[in-house]
């Protein structure tokens, strides 16, 4: 969806027509469900809010300006509501649950941990919380690293380093099935 | 595993299991309510009818006469031409006098005219003059200042955003700054007072970037906070602010840096550079004196010397100096390329 899509779709949406926000959701609704999947690695909860961040634009998007990058300022959004989410989710699990949580061992000691599902999304949590969230906003969310280092406010040279490792990582893990 | 493959592979796992589209639209459709009433924005705006106007006057003259009348009645109304102070106290020459009645009288006339005028000129939603803007401040500065703060923030936005096209490519390709006059605002300058040229090293040819790179371990992007040289040994000390770093390995990075070197390629003042650095008896210090810093610019390009040979197929502007070729690289992904060539060393 170019800016200008984009925008015709917000003028839309601010004359109460749903059609504009069809059209976003569209173009966006499936990255946004792998994003927010990749976040919080439950598929309802990814279901739930993906359909929550709609709703969200449906109201918030009338105070979209032009001109600002609206890919950036989408993932902005979504990159907020799935921080909440986790923030919500880690006070409201039990302690034991905390500790077996997958999307909440991504401090664990990699030496002390055996991947014995090579999937990608577990090999993924082996990376550091930078890199896991750049391959997350590149791969799931595919942004370009101009955009991303625009949402996380990081240079775009530290943006593409860091992502580079973690693809390095991943591929050395892939090779030795071992731990990143 | 290519990575490109690795890219795929994540993509496929998080493509798997994506909700019917229809489905959960119809549950986002069904979730939404009417679209909510935009706030009009609100402007703040001081408006005087001219009968506010009329009566302001007419109060001001009733003041006026009523002091006349306490004075005795034989007081002249004074004018900026009556004298008001004892000649002991009075300013020398013909200086003006202030007339505390007049010049509110005539402020206030002033003041009404403006305010007019603005309502009118507003009411008419024309643009307001500059002159005017000036003169009642009261009124326009609340939009201006909105409008300042839109036009900075959207420029802000403008930095921000608009990655899509190498910073600072368009100024190198439509010739609007030549390379020279780049490297005379960013660049090493020849003229100087420190360092003094003669009492570094000449350029060493045996540069080898792979080398260089092989001794690196860390890259620190640095602004440049002070500069002195010993005038005996000709060393000149960097004092560096770190503002970026980039590892390999873990290492503790520093925060402000200590440079003492004699290398040709000498560092401004407030500048900022990439600089390839090892550890050292005394802690970080360039690789070697022949490795050339990368000049970074506020507008994204990069002051590269032609040593670093990796780099080539980037340059869109060559420049010569004393110190060689130097090439201006518009295009960030060529410190991709130069991190890359690091990480493959061993």
């Amino acid at each position: 969806m170019t800016d200008a899509e984009f925008e015709a779709a917000v003028e839309q949406i601010r004359s109460g027509d749903k059609q504009g926000l069809r059209a976003v959701y569209d173009a966006y609704g499936d990255r946004m469900y792998r994003f927010f999947l990749s976040r919080v690695h439950h598929h309802q909860d990814a279901q739930d809010l993906t359909s929550e961040y709609f709703l969200k634009l449906w109201e918030c998007l009338p105070g979209y300006r032009k001109g600002t990058g609206h890919r950036s300022w989408l993932t902005v959004i979504a990159r907020n509501m799935a921080t909440d989410h986790l923030r919500r989710a880690s006070r409201e699990m039990p302690d034991d649950e905390i500790e077996s949580s997958p999307a909440l061992t991504q401090s664990e000691s990699a030496e002390d941990t055996v991947i014995s599902e090579m999937s990608m999304t577990a090999l993924l949590e082996r990376l550091t919380l930078d890199e896991q969230e750049i391959v997350r906003l590149h791969i799931a969310a595919q942004l370009t690293f101009r955009e991303i280092a625009a949402v996380l406010g990081r240079p775009l040279g530290t943006v593409a380093w860091k992502y580079r490792n973690a693809i390095g990582k991943l591929q050395k893990a892939v090779k030795e099935g071992s731990p990143v | 595993m290519t990575r490109k493959e690795i890219e795929k592979r994540c993509f496929e796992e998080m493509q798997q299991n994506i909700p019917d589209r229809e489905a959960l639209w119809q549950r986002i459709e069904g979730s939404l309510g009417e679209q909510p009433a935009q706030p009009e924005v609100p402007h703040i705006r001081v408006r005087h009818t001219g009968r506010y106007i009329m009566t302001a006057a007419a109060c001001l003259l009733v003041v006026v006469g009523a002091s006349v009348f306490w004075r005795g009645g034989t007081a002249k109304l004074e004018t900026n031409h009556a004298p008001m102070m004892d000649n002991a106290v009075a300013p020398a020459g013909d200086a003006p006098v202030y007339d505390d009645a007049a010049a509110d009288e005539a402020d206030e006339a002033a003041e009404a005219d403006e305010e007019d005028n603005a309502d009118q000129e507003i009411s008419d939603g024309e643009a307001v003059s500059p002159q005017h803007s000036a003169g009642a401040p009261a009124m326009d500065a609340p939009a201006a200042a909105a409008d300042d703060a839109d036009a900075d923030w959207e420029a802000d936005c403008d930095a921000d955003f608009s990655a899509d096209e190498p910073a600072g490519e368009a100024d190198v390709q439509d010739g609007a700054v030549s390379g020279r006059q780049s490297l005379e605002q960013y660049g090493p300058k020849a003229d100087d007072p420190i360092p003094r040229r003669d009492l570094l090293y000449t350029q060493d040819a045996a540069f080898d970037p792979e080398e260089a790179l092989a001794r690196t371990e860390l890259f620190v992007k640095a602004q440049v906070t002070g500069v002195s040289q010993d005038p005996q040994t000709g060393i000149v000390t960097y004092a560096l602010s770190v503002l970026e770093t980039y590892e390999k390995s873990d290492v503790p990075a520093p925060y402000e840096l200590t440079l003492r070197t004699r290398s040709p390629y000498t560092m401004t003042e407030q500048s900022q550079y990439l600089l390839t650095l090892c550890q050292g008896e005394d802690g970080w210090q360039l690789v070697s004196d022949s490795t050339a810093p990368i000049g970074l610019y506020a507008d994204g390009t990069m002051l590269v010397h032609s040593e670093w040979t990796l780099l080539e197929d980037y340059a869109d502007t060559r420049i010569e100096d004393g110190t060689g070729e130097w090439w201006i690289i518009s295009d960030p992904e060529a410190l991709d390329v130069l991190f890359d060539a690091w990480t493959r060393i061993p």
